[in-house]
């Protein structure tokens, strides 16, 4: 006791009150932080073993940089978030041509264990996947999977039975034949089925294909050394073909060079329009008329520039109301020594970049910023971001010391009050890995009530992060069955309202870089235990609102029926 | 990102065992330590609890500042942190040692030259810190960032009153994103007076990317009242006035951009926003409507410099560029020969580099090597026709060879290139002057100069054309207007009053 009286407790007490001050000067972001967010690696023992490749042999061939996304969806209807992963292939040069570089469709069997079923699933796509969607486009009820590739693109029918059929040329959708990027899933006009957006990024001839040095180092050529290349739009006739309507829905006339895209009602007029990013060229917002007709928009909402006027190297997209205002909110990745942006909806008249205000781009100054998440990793009410990082440039830091190939990527905390703090290095082990990570897909993927993330890495294996965050916040996830409109919903918007605070999202296909995911709509309540009501505006359909929905369960809502039927991850 | 959050004088007080120090200092001040086992050889009696209590603090201190720098290596490694030194007593081992040879593996030809240059000036000059800095731009362009920022800390801590490493270590941390750290060189260089126009640009920028616009509009403010002609002071200020919503300065400012350059389209964009925002629709669409043709314009602009880029062309200059500031460095140290190679080397590395050339001439001036600056002047001529210094230089030195002709089609071309300016002008009387040749010719000139440039040297250049013409009472008035224009230099007031006597007595009043 004499050695360990009054006066030691009263210094360790001192000692922690001062780690505790001495920590939240250093880490101030930690002051806002009611749930802390922590994600944990968990790569090597999920069975995933697929590997990323670009195809690369030195020749810097520019489709080698931006490939590719990945798509998280359930594809066998199991209810479990299964992985479909975009590889490149063996380009001109590459040493083994013949290597079966395909995409990979892993099984997710639960228990954070994964087993490819591509073989048996048919996915196994050997092109050079760059983007891909999943959309109902049959409305039978399983996600259809389009893979948007350099050369020709695949277009995969769900047959329901755990395997899929190549359909390209059945359903005419085999236009396609250029570098691809994003795609989307969309009913344009209102008429329950799914029409298809194809995003393209420039035109290249890998005969004739620029070669270029920086400081005397062989580097990858920029998408100004080629020409734009215009996107597609085909509309689904209904009878399992699709139209390509690109000219007469006034998307023709407009050549950019597309990478990711997001298709949202951004004006809540309860039609669906798209926001195309393109490389160092200003955006595309095509706002629909409501009838399949679209107009160019971007300069004039504010959304082809960011807020200083420049054309930035947009990379990947989207959406969420991360200010709780009821507006679906934008945010964009772009180019080393660039902040991404990001775009605050003013009521759906324009959009305005509010980076700097929110704190949201500053860590993503230094690095080249690719896939991006609107998440609520915490479940705390508000949606934070997770974005990809890594530069292009494989050789970066042999011309440029102050970039890095593989760079950590970042989560931006919403601390509630409209703005972000970067908590990459306390968000736990899962953030470390030092990777040149393109797309990313957030979806819980073992019915925690927390979102977990994908991440695609360049020439690498990937990176499974399970959200480990503990405690979080109660949580609600909606899945949607439309009647009248598109059977999954897409387009369809949904408010969850807890005391005063309204969250509203809407079912997307494709986003993000050039990826897909969250076709579950996943809710934080934060204290909540119960929800006070959800709206849903049915794309195509009615409005519903139905009350005091119990939190901790995911449910399925069908249009016009409610609530049919609710799973809870304890029973 | 973690810099930003990570306050540096907190972490180098940490660092620096700062607080274990005064720590100590207080436990020691409150209870002198007795030596073990040497009872009575201090005067001072130790409580028996003490000891007890001081290793505790001390434990729970040291771990406290183990925790802290652990967090902060943490913090450091996932966030990217370029570890700094502040302040060293010794040398920065990889700013004075020379490069390996693993370092040069896969380097080009001009690399390794480049590289064995920045190894000559450290071995020639080691510890001058005008050769440390330029040590440091070479190896930054050609080798590595890391030796480039090792070389300018070394450059501080020999002399740190020196301005240009603070700028460069503060634009590399910018460059990372670490803009708090940028800030603090960025602000220090300021402080020295560092000779970059663009530091308040920059400095002002980290500020916008912070969120903290307040600081920005106090250092941009700075900027376009020290440079007001540079277009990028007001573009910055305009948006960190856009950001704290203050529209109508910012509407100022972007229209001050326009003015200064006119197809800035992203100028435009922010004045259509602004008219947007006052809801001013009109206006807004007729800015965008500007801007897109302008961006349009730009990217084609862009993709074309992109096509003709050559990036060996580039580097050469690079290589250039540095012997010429190397160069300099030997000027400066005395050593005219080496000076002289590496300019030489400059120009031979790069046809097209002007800034060599012109070292060179002014080291041929100071050897009255007149052949070498002949040529040199005559490079100079063919890599920038258009400039009337050259002409000015080539005449010149072609009046001073005797060659008149030759020396009056340069003056003339001058006239042509620059007519609003007086020295082709100047030039030319004098030439005529010189030689004794057309004094009418002169006479008509120096009026002409007179009516473009009423200043004292062209009332004294009329004078001498008059009195050369054999015109003695309108030289003499002449000579009086200068003396009364500038009353300040005697020489004018000097010659009008010799005129005034050989006008009396006879002679040559020619200086």
């Amino acid at each position: 006791m004499a050695l360990w009286g009054w006066r030691p407790i009263a210094v360790a007490c001192l000692a922690v009150a001062v780690s505790g001050v001495l920590g939240i000067y250093l880490f101030p972001q930690l002051r806002g932080s009611r749930y802390p967010i922590h994600f944990r690696d968990v790569t090597s023992r999920s069975g995933i073993t697929w590997r990323h490749t670009d195809g690369s042999s030195g020749q810097k061939y520019i489709v080698e940089t931006v490939t590719a996304g990945v798509a998280t969806f359930d594809y066998d209807g199991d209810g479990w978030i299964d992985i479909y992963f975009l590889n490149g292939a063996p380009l001109p040069g590459h040493p083994s041509v013949t290597e079966l570089s395909r995409n990979a469709l892993y099984r997710n069997l639960g228990g954070w264990r994964f087993v490819d079923v591509t073989v048996g699933a048919a996915v196994g796509d050997l092109g050079f996947g760059l983007g891909v969607a999943v959309g109902d486009y049959n409305n039978d009820g399983f996600g259809d999977l389009y893979v948007n590739n350099f050369g020709p693109n695949v277009f995969y029918r769900n047959n329901g039975d755990g395997t899929f059929s190549d359909v390209t040329a059945e359903t005419q959708l085999s236009a396609g034949d250029r570098v691809g990027a994003g795609a989307a899933f969309l009913d344009i006009e209102l008429d329950g089925d799914l029409d298809l957006y194809v995003a393209n990024y420039v035109q290249v001839d890998l005969n004739r294909h620029p070669q270029r040095t920086a400081g005397g180092f062989p580097v990858y050529p920029g998408p100004m050394d080629f020409m734009p290349e215009g996107d597609l739009l085909f509309r689904n006739n209904g009878d399992g073909t699709f139209a390509d309507i690109t000219a007469e829905a006034g998307i023709a006339a407009y050549a950019g060079t597309g990478m990711g895209m997001i298709c949202a009602d951004f004006d809540r007029d309860a039609d669906t329009d798209i926001f195309v990013l393109n490389d160092v060229a200003g955006n595309f917002i095509f706002i629909n008329d409501g009838r399949g007709h679209f107009s160019e928009e971007g300069l004039r909402l504010g959304g082809a520039f960011n807020a200083d006027g420049r054309a930035l190297g947009s990379m990947g997209i989207d959406c969420g109301d991360y200010d709780l205002d009821g507006w679906l909110d934008f945010y964009g990745t772009s180019y080393a020594r660039e902040l991404a942006v990001l775009y605050r909806n003013l009521r759906g008249e324009a959009l305005e970049d509010v980076t700097i205000q929110a704190g949201a781009g500053a860590s993503t100054f230094a690095h080249v910023t690719w896939g991006v998440a609107f998440l609520d990793a915490d479940n705390d009410t508000d949606r934070d971001l997770f974005v990809a990082c890594g530069h292009l440039q494989d050789n970066i830091e042999q011309f440029d010391s102050t970039g890095l190939y593989e760079a950590p990527n970042l989560l931006l905390e919403n601390t509630g009050q409209g703005r972000f703090a970067d908590i990459t290095g306390l968000a736990g082990d899962g953030l470390w890995p030092r990777r040149s990570s393109r797309g990313v897909a957030a979806d819980d993927l073992d019915h925690d009530g927390r979102v977990d993330l994908v991440v695609l890495n360049s020439r690498r294996e990937p990176t499974i992060l399970r959200n480990d965050s503990s405690p979080a916040g109660h949580w609600l996830q909606i899945v949607l069955l439309g009647r009248t409109g598109n059977r999954d919903a897409v387009g369809s918007q949904v408010g969850v309202a807890t005391g005063n605070l309204t969250q509203w999202a809407e079912v997307h296909s494709g986003r993000g870089y050039q990826s897909h995911f969250g076709t579950c709509l996943h809710f934080g309540v934060g204290e909540s235990a119960e929800a006070d009501w959800i709206e849903i505006r049915w794309h195509a359909g009615p409005v519903e609102r139905i009350h005091h929905i119990g939190a901790n369960r995911r449910i399925l809502v069908v249009e016009n029926c409610g609530i049919v039927a609710s799973w809870y991850p304890d029973r | 990102m973690a810099p930003e959050a990570y306050p540096p004088e907190t972490y180098n007080r940490v660092a620096t065992g700062e607080h274990a120090d005064s720590s100590a200092a207080h436990l020691l001040s409150a209870s002198p330590r007795e030596p073990s086992g040497a009872a009575g050889s201090s005067p001072r009696v130790s409580t028996p609890k003490r000891p007890i209590i001081r290793p505790a603090i001390l434990v729970i201190g040291a771990v406290l500042l183990l925790s802290a720098g652990m967090f902060r290596l943490f913090w450091a490694k996932v966030g990217n942190t370029p570890e700094l030194a502040q302040e060293s007593a010794e040398p920065i081992p990889s700013a004075i040692s020379p490069i390996s040879p693993e370092e040069l593996a896969g380097l080009g030809p001009l690399h390794r030259e480049a590289v064995a240059l920045a190894d000559r000036l450290l071995a020639d000059y080691p510890g001058d810190p005008q050769a440390m800095f330029v040590r440091g731009l070479i190896l930054n362009k050609f080798l590595s960032r890391d030796r480039a920022v090792a070389c300018w800390l070394e450059c501080i801590r020999i002399a740190p009153e020196m301005a240009e490493p603070y700028y460069w270590i503060g634009f590399d941390l910018f460059k990372r994103g670490s803009y708090r750290e940028a800030m603090e060189r960025l602000k220090k260089s300021i402080e020295l007076g560092v000779a970059i126009s663009d530091v308040r640009v920059v400095l002002g920028e980290a500020w916008i990317n912070l969120g903290q616009p307040r600081e920005a509009v106090t250092v941009l403010e700075e900027q376009i009242a020290r440079y007001p002609q540079h277009a990028a002071g007001y573009f910055y200020l305009g948006h960190a006035y856009w950001l704290l919503g203050e529209l109508d300065r910012a509407e100022e400012l972007f229209t001050r951009v326009t003015e200064l350059s006119p197809n800035n389209y992203q100028a435009w964009h922010s004045l259509a926003k602004i008219a947007q925002k006052k809801g001013d629709h009109n206006r807004a669409e007729t800015y965008f409507a500007r801007c897109k043709v302008l961006q349009t314009a730009f990217h084609e602009g862009h993709q074309e410099k992109r096509r003709q880029y050559d990036d060996i062309e580039s580097l050469e200059t690079s290589l250039a560029s540095a012997y010429t500031d190397s160069g300099r460095i030997y000027l400066g140290k005395g050593n005219l020969e080496q000076a002289e190679r590496d300019w030489r080397r400059a120009a031979e590395v790069d046809s097209k580099h002007v800034e060599c050339r012109l070292l060179l001439a002014d080291l041929f001036v100071l050897r009255k090597d007149l052949s070498a600056l002949g040529s040199v002047i005559e490079e100079l001529c063919q890599l920038e026709p258009g400039n009337p210094t050259h002409l000015m230089n080539r005449a010149a030195l072609r009046a001073n060879l005797g060659r008149f002709q030759e020396s009056e089609s340069d003056y003339l071309q001058v006239c042509q290139l620059a007519p609003d300016r007086a020295e082709g002008l100047m030039g030319l009387i004098e030439l005529y002057l010189q030689f004794g040749r057309s004094p009418e010719k002169a006479v008509q000139l120096a009026e002409k100069l007179v009516r473009s440039h009423p200043e004292a040297a062209s009332y004294h250049l009329l004078a001498r054309s008059y009195w050369a013409a054999g015109q003695h009472r309108k030289a003499i008035e002449a000579a009086a207007r200068a003396a009364e224009l500038d009353p300040g230099d005697s020489r004018y007031a000097a010659f009008h009053q010799r005129l005034v006597q050989l006008e009396f007595s006879g002679g040559t009043p020619l200086e």
